[in-house]
């Protein structure tokens, strides 16, 4: 019944969508490019929390030969990032991560601590939780830097990319607290933090309300120069 | 036999994309409220981009700030021309202004399509020159964006009809393409929550709230728990319970309460407003008054 119902109303917007040659093509192609985007935003939305899981879960790499195809690859990047559909939506998924911020230290010459600070200079609230956002970024850049490490026989070109990740991590601490350090007075060196929240046990968390335990995933400091 | 099959499949998709009543209004709102907020964000951050986005950043060179992403072969090269063509003190500032006015223009509908494709294409080079400052605000404004180009906002309450007595007549529900990519996301997100034991047992969403700013890592184990279950729940049946009308207002009132509760534990503000807005425009009750008639219309 209900079937029957809807094949005369399509019969009846058929009937009512008398339009000219042109519209009827346009209409076509459009329908068409929206049931490519709708696809590709299926399939990235799919693969995505596949392939999150079998690296999170199973620590390995997914690799379907014809799912491969359709993959973000440079011939469809450019309307993958001008389409916003290279994305895991920023929502949380599989093993959410606790917050993480860089603190840097500022230190005498006897190393004394003259000043600290771990907003950086940014004053406004969505700064400071994209400052945020890069501390996480760093936080999972050394995790995976860590893990590389750990391959053994290597060529060269694979020591080259973790020497430049080594670097980039070393780098973005030194150029952290740099500029605020040269502006503090007898400040002859600064210690640049990754801070991370310590996850607590659901099962012993209960009623207890004390504050989060901290921890340094890494550290450098660095002489003013 | 095959031919009048595929005939009938695509009748039946081109009927599922038929007009509605609620179109021309579903337009005014999307194009005016991402504009507003695309706008809101960016004045919203104004004082700090010197941090990360000017012709010399305070934080570090712009490059770190790009040179690990995907847009980085997109970038440098722009990058390297204007530094070679002594652009970049002009460009930095300038491009932040031009993205404004591109904003307002969409806002008002004046030249809404080029206008939405150039703020596309400068949304896109000014949030991936600080790519690793990114969150998931900024692709739901890119793809928001891409919805701007894509639907044919300027035909709804814009200068453009005022202007230039330009047709009105829309012919494609395209408020279900919104509608379908939030349920697809939704779903998704569902999934990869379910499998977490953490969204189970409430540790996910500690981790997610707990900060050195708020007290919120105080918050009892059973809320937790329970917060964490109609979270997993709620995605995951997104689809459906907000296809189905008797559940379609509840639905929303659960899917918005949870991205205000996003914005005052996590200070995603920008974030929760950009979905709060996809999801009135996909699916909340948008009737304005209008006289503006649309072609084959027909009630949802």
């Amino acid at each position: 019944m209900e079937n029957a119902f809807n094949e005369e109303k399509i019969a009846l917007f058929l009937k009512d969508n008398k339009n000219s040659l042109w519209m009827k093509i346009k209409k076509s192609l459009v329908l068409l490019f929206v049931l490519f985007h709708l696809s590709l935003i299926f399939f990235q939305a799919f693969w995505s929390t596949l392939d999150v899981y079998w690296t999170v879960r199973l620590d390995k790499t997914l690799s379907i030969p014809i799912l491969d195809l359709f993959k973000q690859n440079e011939n469809i990047e450019p309307y993958y990032i001008f389409s916003g559909t290279n994305t895991g939506y920023g929502f949380y998924g599989i093993q959410t991560a606790t917050e993480k911020y860089l603190r840097t230290t500022y230190l005498n010459s006897a190393g004394n601590v003259l000043a600290s600070n771990r907003h950086h200079g940014f004053q406004t609230l969505n700064g400071r939780t994209r400052f945020k956002s890069y501390a996480s970024f760093l936080g999972n850049y050394i995790s995976d830097t860590e893990k590389l490490k750990e391959k053994t026989n290597v060529d060269e070109s694979f020591k080259k990319v973790l020497e430049f990740r080594q670097n980039y991590i070393k780098k973005s601490f030194k150029w952290i607290g740099m500029n605020n350090a040269k502006k503090i007075k007898n400040c002859e060196s600064y210690k640049v933090e990754l801070i991370s929240i310590v996850p607590v046990d659901m099962m012993e968390k209960g009623a207890n309300n004390e504050k989060p335990k901290l921890y340094a995933i890494q550290e450098y400091t660095f002489p003013i120069q | 036999m095959q031919f009048k099959n595929i005939l009938s499949l695509y009748s039946r998709i081109l009927f599922f994309f038929r007009v509605v009543s609620e179109l021309p209004a579903f337009l005014f709102f999307f194009r005016v409220m991402v504009g507003i907020v695309a706008l809101l964000e960016l004045t919203s951050m104004s004082t700090d981009l010197d941090l990360f986005f000017s012709e010399n950043p305070k934080l570090f060179p712009q490059q770190l700030f790009y040179i690990q992403s995907p847009y980085f072969k997109y970038l440098q090269p722009i990058y390297n021309y204007l530094g070679e063509a002594g652009l970049t003190d002009f460009i930095n500032p300038g491009i932040l202004i031009m993205y404004g006015v591109t904003l307002l223009f969409v806002i008002l509908g004046l030249f809404t399509r080029p206008m939405a494709i150039l703020s596309l294409i400068l949304q896109l080079f000014i949030y991936k020159s600080f790519a690793k400052l990114n969150y998931g605000f900024d692709n739901f404004m890119t793809m928001s964006l891409f919805y701007c180009v894509l639907f044919p906002i300027g035909k709804s309450y814009s200068l453009d009809t005022v202007l230039f007595k330009i047709n009105e007549k829309i012919d494609f529900n395209y408020r279900r393409i919104l509608q379908i990519h939030l349920m697809i996301a939704y779903f998704f997100s569902g999934i990869a929550k379910a499998t977490d034991l953490g969204w189970w047992n409430g540790k996910s969403i500690w981790k997610a709230i707990a900060s050195v700013d708020n007290e919120f890592y105080s918050t009892p184990s059973i809320i937790l728990v329970l917060l964490g279950i109609s979270t997993v729940l709620l995605e995951f049946l997104y689809p459906f319970l907000v296809w189905f009308k008797p559940t379609r207002k509840y639905t929303l009132f659960a899917i918005v309460s949870m991205h205000i509760g996003i914005a005052i534990t996590m200070d995603l503000f920008a974030f929760s407003a950009i979905m709060i807005i996809w999801n009135l425009s996909a699916f909340g009750e948008i009737n304005l008054n209008t006289k503006t008639k649309t072609k084959n219309e027909v009630a949802l």
